[in-house]
């Protein structure tokens, strides 16, 4: 596969992680072994580039690498949530254009600069950038297109819509009647829902059950994933985008690069979509509701709702349980988890992060117990199918 | 405008921020291995040290935490400090990894000099 992508740092507070991806080096490293002779095209600027080339050749990927002045580093404050995204350098800043052609192509959006790429099959990725494939002369015989939902919209020429499944087809009609059009398009949502357009009304794919939820770069995980199956084994877009999910369950646990071949994922399970009235309680001083709230308004992002959302714990609660997610603060002790099971019964998901899981196991012996935020909410949002 | 390193961005190596002495080669790091080996990750207990060593196929080469029965647990890569790390070893320094969590899923080490 060819491949152009950045490389960029990425560091999380919570947990604790620095590594140097972005969506071109991720996504060589998902395909590595997949598809002989991956190639990257990137920028790198010389302080990156002896590490992105000792990585590139430790999964036997072809770096065409070419300099450049932005050392581009993106934060995050858990691997849902950015805390801090550089700003696209100016015009006058930009990179002289990469320019790359093959049989399978995976274009992803650069923020310094642009790859024109020319190809028989063709998965582009425009990364938040709004650019039309065919603006800077790139060409394919077949594209598709993987784009998030707000993407869909805004492509589509409805970027002040709600996120309604009526309006997500109008858009996707519009880029589909857009000349040249791609054949098909394939949108994310935000927990690992797939959907595929190819005119008419979209397909939707299973989401498969994780452990864990990793998040950062999910997406360029799926796009390399789509890009194998569809471009290099040719399978139908209905099939590779299953692939692509069952693709981005193995990825979000523990952020497992390499990816595997399609039979070694064979075995996964489906999840299911528990997003809708979730009901949530906080237990602990302001740390603790603070992030309940905050977990109130991402349930929502992430196309869910709540129920009731509970923050006043003093021994007392008017909420009724089940309980779906309760996050602990701080300045809790374990013997309030006896209170709590008492009055709200058992909850299906806790989140506790001062505690230690097993002790949080423990007080909760039929709790799934999260060890960080965004699985936290992943498996309130979801369960595993039966 | 943003968009550059913040100063200081080039220290940090991993997880933990590396310490740089003398000769350059006396670092220390945690970091998550990539390309984890289920069979290999299966068994090790954490405390327990790995060999990190260079391994050569053809053209291509990595540098790979290996059990003391010779199996590969899984790869250093994609992290500031690496291409120097491997120049370190070529010349002759000796690392080990030691185990902090180790699932079918994930292996965590800490790179120390040995």
């Amino acid at each position: 596969m060819i491949i152009a992508g950045g490389i960029y740092l990425e560091r999380c507070q919570y947990p604790k992680w620095e590594r140097l991806f972005g969506s071109g080096m991720r996504a060589a490293i998902a395909v590595s072994g997949l598809s002989e002779g991956t190639v990257l095209h990137t920028y790198v600027p010389n302080v990156w580039k002896s590490d992105a080339e000792a990585t590139l050749s430790s999964f036997g990927i072809v770096g065409r690498l070419m300099p450049t002045r932005h050392e581009l580093i993106f934060e995050y404050l858990d691997t849902l949530q950015k805390s801090f995204v550089p700003d696209v350098p100016d015009d006058n800043e930009q990179e002289k254009r990469l320019t790359l052609d093959g049989d399978v192509v995976l274009r992803f959006g650069f923020m310094e600069g642009t790859a024109e790429v020319n190809g028989r099959t063709v998965v582009y990725d425009p990364q938040n950038s709004y650019a039309k494939f065919h603006a800077n002369g790139s060409t394919a015989d077949r594209l598709a297109m993987i784009l998030s939902e707000e993407e869909l919209l805004g492509f589509g020429g409805l970027g002040d819509a709600s996120r309604t499944n009526d309006n997500l087809a109008a858009a996707a009609q519009n880029v589909f009647e857009s000349k040249p059009a791609p054949q098909l398009i394939l949108t994310k949502d935000r927990l690992g829902g797939l959907q595929v357009f190819f005119g008419g009304s979209p397909t939707p794919i299973k989401s498969y059950a994780s452990e864990s939820y990793f998040r950062i770069g999910v997406g360029d995980v799926l796009a390399a994933a789509f890009a194998h199956a569809w471009g290099e084994l040719g399978m139908e877009p209905v099939e590779a985008a299953d692939f692509a999910a069952r693709s981005i369950a193995y990825f979000v646990e523990d952020a497992r690069l390499p990816l595997l071949p399609p039979p070694q994922l064979s075995d996964l399970r489906h999840s299911r979509k528990d997003g809708d009235h979730l009901r949530l309680l906080g237990v602990g001083r302001f740390e603790a509701k603070s992030l309940v709230m905050q977990t109130e308004i991402l349930i929502s992002d992430f196309g869910g709702s709540t129920a009731f959302t509970y923050i006043d714990w003093e021994g007392e609660i008017r909420a009724e349980g089940p309980i779906d997610l309760l996050i602990i603060g701080s300045s809790e002790g374990p013997t309030i988890s006896g209170e709590i099971r008492k009055r709200v019964g058992e909850p299906k998901v806790v989140f506790w992060p001062e505690r230690d899981r097993r002790t949080v196991q423990w007080c909760f012996p039929a709790s799934r117990i999260a060890g960080d935020f965004p699985s936290a909410l992943y498996h309130a949002m979801r369960s595993p199918s039966s | 405008m943003g968009g550059y390193a913040p100063k200081g961005a080039r220290q940090a190596a991993t997880s933990r921020r590396s310490v740089v002495l003398e000769d350059g080669c006396d670092v220390r790091f945690n970091v998550d291995l990539v390309g984890v080996r289920p069979d290999q990750v299966k068994g090790l207990e954490t405390g327990e040290a790995l060999l990190v060593q260079i391994s050569e196929n053809g053209k291509w080469r990595s540098l790979v935490c290996v059990t003391n029965g010779g199996g590969i647990v899984g790869t250093l890569a994609a992290f500031q400090g690496l291409a120097r790390l491997i120049a370190c070893v070529e010349t002759g320094a000796r690392y080990i990894a030691i185990v902090e969590v180790a699932s079918a899923t994930r292996c965590s080490v800490e790179v120390i000099r040995g």
